[in-house]
């Protein structure tokens, strides 16, 4: 059994701190390994053991002690380990973070707490490798580090200055990352695997979709022009239609749009019609295709309501069904998919408040509806509860101007705030 | 393109005499005043001549009391003079401790800035001149404390006249910390008038693996440290802090998260010091980049021993920063 006495590390040194054990009591140590981190006045070194065998720490860590004051003991290794010396009056010396002064007054103490480790049978490693009640050592920066990479701490071993798990350990261990990342956090929650990218390819309808689009967005001169239209009497006009008329069950609002734009369409023939190889094509026949999603997969139908000028809206109603039924079962009678001349993009029911779409040319205008919402609006002066909806209309610029644009809006507004319009012929 | 001023290697001593004759020569509201520093020209011979270009009404041979020398310049500052004293080692500036702490830092502030105290007090400092106990302090920190003063400690011939005409032409009171070791160092000193900033740290080695923060003549050991470590692989960055008061944290917070590692070293009792200071700074604007705790090296804690051996050790050396630095960085601290 061997005792570790402070050294004296310099000539000013009176005493020195243990400023860390890198063993703990219980532990085997070989001659020349670092035992503890030892501050003098001036400096820091390490202090190795002088001997083989199980060592017992005398003086906590943070305590100062005298030179030549014990602070540890290397006892023999595979003995038992030596009894824990409880407070015994051979040992009065043994440095505890109190005042000196006080020492000569004790006599046989209650069982005070002692600042040394736990009984013996001595701390062995637990099955994860950690140290049994002990904080993983590790750097604010490697701390950090870990958990930015998910690296587990515990798992590691330290190189740093008393063992202390360093930047450099956290990297060899969760590979490296480059610096700009650090502040990146780890996603929560695990990713199925596969590749980064998924290369699908379209049906034949949404290549169509992707190149008519872009030649639509990269030729048209387009400009949008929008307003709010009241629908309070439309909304009505419908539940009556629907309580009352027979074949008008099923009336939507967008069938009260399809006759708003095809009167609409009639009075401003210059919307309803073309530019083709550098001249106009005025179209005789009011044809309004109505954008809707097929019923299953991504794409975009736009089944068409022929000449719907000269139709009522009951008739609209009806056709208009039929004709979205036919293009979402996939077998479209002749002309149902074509020779529309003005479209209506309805995106209301998912309640969007508006939005402008992509003409789809050769048409020369569509309109985009937002939902129907219940605002407060003021009406002779008084704030009253009422319904309103925004439409868009797209415009190719090269057919047709914003002022007829502004005039044919202002008429699909008049028609539908008025929508006893949409009842009678020749309104 | 301009002229361009040509460097000379000048002492440190004569870069400060420089600018004290330069300044005095541009504004003459500016007087010395100290002990010894006429007839005798200074104990450090900072002054020397000045007597007979200036005459004794602006280079002022004071009796010895220090107190009342800082009083005298202290009024002369309130009157619109610009006084420079020389306090011929910081140690006897204790005797003046209350005429700085509680008039020069003060009058401006309580005076509602009506005042103002335009005033230098130059002092040497530092140990290892067998000057025992009573004459080898580092009082960066007594000062460095104190709000209302500035506090610079130059450490090459260059800063030393610029921060000199700096201090000189500053409307606060400056606390300017001469090292007595340094007086006899070399370096180049751009000629004519320049001026250096207070309140700047120096950047003076570039490194990655550890910042080694030096305060006063430390800052030269630590470059002469970083310059050694080299061999060892370690590339060490050195930052001269030049100003106790305020403190520059920019360049320091810059480094520390760069290298993630500190090594803070002064001459004087590191307890309650100046790099106590710097490591709580950098400690609260650098936690998360740290990889390793802030280490601090200062004098031993003792009063200074006259005897030539004891007192050698009591100082930190070179060696002392490179096992420091080695311990941070988790080698063996001697290599």
């Amino acid at each position: 059994m061997s005792d570790i006495n402070m050294p004296k590390l310099s000539d000013t040194m009176e005493e020195g701190t243990i400023v860390e054990w890198k063993k703990k009591s219980g532990d085997e140590v070989k001659t020349g390994e670092v035992l503890a981190e030892v501050e003098s006045d001036k400096a820091t070194f390490d202090l190795e053991a002088d001997a083989d065998g199980v060592l017992q720490i005398l003086v906590d860590q943070g305590v100062p002690a005298k030179i030549g004051a014990p602070i540890a003991r290397i006892g023999e290794a595979g003995a038992e380990p030596p009894p824990q010396p409880k407070a015994k009056p051979k040992e009065p010396e043994t440095p505890a973070p109190v005042a000196e002064e006080r020492a000569p007054a004790q006599k046989s103490p209650p069982p005070r707490e002692t600042p040394k480790e736990r009984p013996a049978p001595a701390r062995q490693p637990t099955q994860d490798g950690q140290q049994d009640g002990l904080e993983v050592k590790a750097s604010p920066l490697a701390r950090r580090l870990a958990e930015e990479m998910g690296v587990d701490l515990a798992s590691l071993k330290g190189s740093g200055p008393e063992g202390r798990i360093v930047k450099e350990d956290v990297i060899a261990a969760g590979g490296s990352r480059p610096k700009s990342d650090r502040r990146r956090p780890m996603p929560t929650t695990e990713r199925a695997a596969g590749p980064d990218v998924e290369v699908v390819e379209p049906t034949r309808m949404q290549a169509t979709i992707a190149r008519r689009m872009a030649e639509s967005k990269s030729t048209v001169p387009e400009f949008q022009v929008t307003v709010e239209a009241r629908v309070d009497l439309a909304v009505s006009l419908r539940q009556q239609l629907k309580d009352s008329v027979a074949g008008a069950e099923k009336v939507t609002m967008t069938d009260f749009l399809v006759r708003a734009c095809a009167l609409a369409l009639r009075k401003f023939p210059e919307v309803n019609s073309s530019w083709v190889d550098g001249k106009f094509q005025r179209k005789r026949a009011v044809n309004i295709g109505l954008a809707v999603a097929p019923s299953q997969g991504m794409g975009l139908l736009v089944p068409v309501v022929h000449d719907a000028d000269i139709k009522d809206l009951i008739q609209i109603s009806i056709e208009s069904r039929q004709v979205i039924e036919r293009a979402r079962s996939g077998r479209p009678g002749e002309g149902d998919l074509s020779g529309a001349t003005f479209s209506i993009s309805n995106l209301g029911m998912y309640g969007v408040d508006e939005f402008t779409a992509i003409i789809n040319p050769p048409e020369a205008a569509i309109l985009a509806v937002g939902a129907i919402k219940d605002v407060p609006v003021v009406e002779d002066g008084r704030i009253v509860p009422g319904k309103v909806m925004r439409m868009t209309l797209s415009v190719d610029h090269r057919v047709f101007y914003g002022a007829t644009a502004a005039q044919f809006m202002a008429e699909v507004k008049r028609l539908i705030e008025n929508p006893v319009t949409l009842l009678v012929s020749g309104s | 393109m301009a002229t361009a001023v040509k460097a000379e290697e000048k002492l440190y001593r004569v870069a400060l005499r420089e600018a004290l004759n330069e300044e005095m020569e541009r504004d003459d509201s500016i007087f010395l005043i100290g002990e010894d520093i006429g007839k005798f020209g200074g104990a450090y011979r900072v002054t020397d001549g000045l007597l007979d270009k200036y005459g004794p009404q602006r280079v002022v041979d004071a009796p010895i009391a220090e107190e009342a020398i800082v009083g005298t310049a202290i009024g002369a500052a309130m009157l619109g003079l610009r006084p420079v004293v020389e306090m011929m080692t910081i140690n006897f500036s204790l005797i003046a401790y209350d005429q700085i702490v509680n008039n020069a830092a003060k009058i401006r502030y309580m005076f509602g800035g009506e005042v103002k105290v335009p005033m230098v007090i130059r002092m040497p400092g530092g140990a290892g001149h067998q000057l025992s106990a009573q004459h080898s302090h580092s009082f960066e920190v007594l000062y460095g404390l104190i709000p209302g003063l500035l506090v610079v400690a130059p450490t090459t011939p260059e800063d030393a006249k610029g921060m000199l005409k700096s201090a000189i032409r500053s409307d606060n009171p400056v606390m300017f910390l001469e090292s007595m070791s340094l007086y006899n160092v070399k370096g180049e000193v751009p000629a004519g008038d320049y001026t250096t900033p207070l309140g700047k740290a120096a950047l003076r080695r570039n490194g990655s693996d550890v910042t080694i923060v030096g305060v006063s003549r430390m800052a030269v050991l630590a470059n002469e440290a970083a310059k050694q470590l080299e061999e060892e692989d370690i590339d060490a960055e050195v930052i001269d802090l030049r100003s106790i008061r305020p403190i520059d944290w920019e360049p320091i917070v810059d480094s520390v998260r760069k290298t993630s590692r500190c090594v803070v070293v002064e001459e004087g009792w590191s307890t309650y010091g100046v790099t106590a200071e710097v490591a709580a700074g950098v400690q609260e604007r650098c936690f998360d980049y740290l990889d390793a705790p802030i280490r601090r090296l200062g004098g031993a804690q003792v009063p200074m021993p006259y005897n030539q051996q004891l007192e050698r050790v009591s100082i930190p050396t070179s060696e002392d920063i490179k096992r420091l630095v080695r311990h941070t960085l988790g080698r063996k601290p001697d290599a």
